[in-house]
């Protein structure tokens, strides 16, 4: 984690929740245009 | 210091930044040229967010599919499989893609996906032929029975979603499993593995190499061999396997998998663990060529002799398919770069609940429609 945080990357253990919230609203975006 | 020397020591201090270079840019970007150039050559246009992919049937632009491709590849990856199933449920329920040629089109994802590992195994050398082989053969025999039962006794989507559905509740119960106390203390052996390999790993790190490989005598070796048994050592242990249940375990899963258009993992690995305890980093020498040939002889039998013995063609959409693999490749690497700073304890059940509840609603679509669209 230290290390991580060296490199300015502490985002990376939080990186699938992230992931996962982005898909989600993507595809809500799709669902409201493309329906 | 002279300018090579310089050039060298920069790559020697960021490893995963050359290997980045080296494997998964070339790998991606001939995926999604590819994509591009059949599009033209097949269809003589390039499908997107006006005007539909042909067999497809559907609009969405291609930076979606590349980003579907990544966010499965890598919520999958992080988990230790490729991203067909996920990518299934997406395309269905919320691109809409819901027609037989989804499964072909997903056994071309699950095909690309593993080859950025494949990759990196090739050049670390870590193969063992003969744990392969069996299961390889299994797959053989039974992904191309597969097409058949999609055809003739899934084709209409809420079936296929009701199937669907269960695997998607074998992989939450599995997810959710791994992190209970009974799983872990079964599993004591992969954790002394991963001790182990762990320390290596820094070793890896301070020499300036890539630490996802493995190290240099890292090897699976046969220790014997015969029709019935395979023993297979590797690092100090070692295991015997039975090689009638290994290639009647690869035909079911193979059978099962390209009915659905999955690589397999999702039952082959919980199947392997239990039943011989072997760990991730062994598994995958299996799992990844197992992968592979599931998926090549599904598609082929998809694409040439289902047609032929039938009449009925169920064709995949290749630029539909190369689109969402580029995304895959890339999201599959990350994952396998990242996975050790993850909190596996929070993040697999909460997949586990996610895909749950998903694989749940599509169940109970099958018996009582719901009231909106799954």
């Amino acid at each position: 984690m230290g290390k991580l945080k060296e490199m300015g990357l502490q985002f990376i253990p939080f990186l699938p929740v992230l992931i996962l919230v982005a898909a989600i609203i993507v595809g809500i975006y799709h669902i409201k245009v493309y329906w | 210091m002279t300018e090579n020397q310089v050039e060298e020591s920069f790559w020697r201090e960021h490893p995963v930044l050359k290997e980045f270079i080296r494997d998964q840019i070339p790998l991606i970007t001939g995926v999604f040229i590819a994509g591009i150039l059949i599009s033209y050559l097949k269809y003589g246009y390039l499908p997107g967010a006006d005007s539909a992919f042909p067999i497809a049937g559907i609009r969405v632009p291609i930076w979606h599919l590349l980003w579907m491709g990544l966010w499965t590849g890598y919520t999958m990856g992080i988990v230790g499989q490729a991203s067909g199933i996920f990518l299934l449920a997406y395309a269905m329920s919320v691109l809409q893609y819901t027609n037989v040629s989804l499964t072909p089109t997903s056994l071309i994802i699950t095909f690309l996906n593993p080859f950025g590992a494949l990759l990196g195994f090739w050049r670390e050398k870590q193969w063992n032929f003969d744990l392969a082989i069996w299961l390889c053969i299994g797959a053989f025999f039974g992904s191309p029975i597969g097409p058949f039962i999609r055809v003739f006794l899934l084709n209409d989507p809420v079936t296929f979603k009701c199937i669907l559905g269960i695997t998607l509740l074998i992989m939450a119960i599995d997810l959710c499993i791994q992190v209970t106390p009974w799983y872990l203390n079964k599993t004591t052996r992969q954790r002394s593995f991963k001790e182990k390999f762990d320390n290596l790993m820094k070793k890896c790190r301070k020499a300036g190499k890539a630490p996802s490989g493995l190290p240099a005598d890292f090897r699976i070796v046969t220790l014997e061999r015969s029709w019935r048994r395979l023993t297979i050592g590797y690092w100090g242990e070692e295991q015997t396997l039975n090689i009638p249940l290994m290639v009647f375990i690869g035909f079911i899963v193979g059978v099962i998998s390209s009915a659905i258009g999955a690589g397999g993992g999702f039952l082959l690995v919980p199947i392997l663990v239990s039943l011989f305890g072997l760990p991730m980093y062994v598994l995958v020498a299996a799992s990844i060529p197992y992968v592979i040939t599931l998926s090549i002889t599904g598609l082929f039998s998809y694409t040439v002799t289902l047609p032929m013995l039938t009449g009925v063609s169920a064709p995949s959409d290749w630029s539909f398919g190369l689109f969402v693999a580029s995304g895959a490749i890339l999201g599959a690497w990350m994952a396998s770069k990242t996975q050790k700073f993850i909190p596996e304890k929070y993040l697999k059940p909460m997949l586990g609940v996610v895909t749950g509840v998903v694989g749940l609603l599509y169940i109970i679509n099958y018996f009582w429609k719901l009231p909106f669209n799954v």
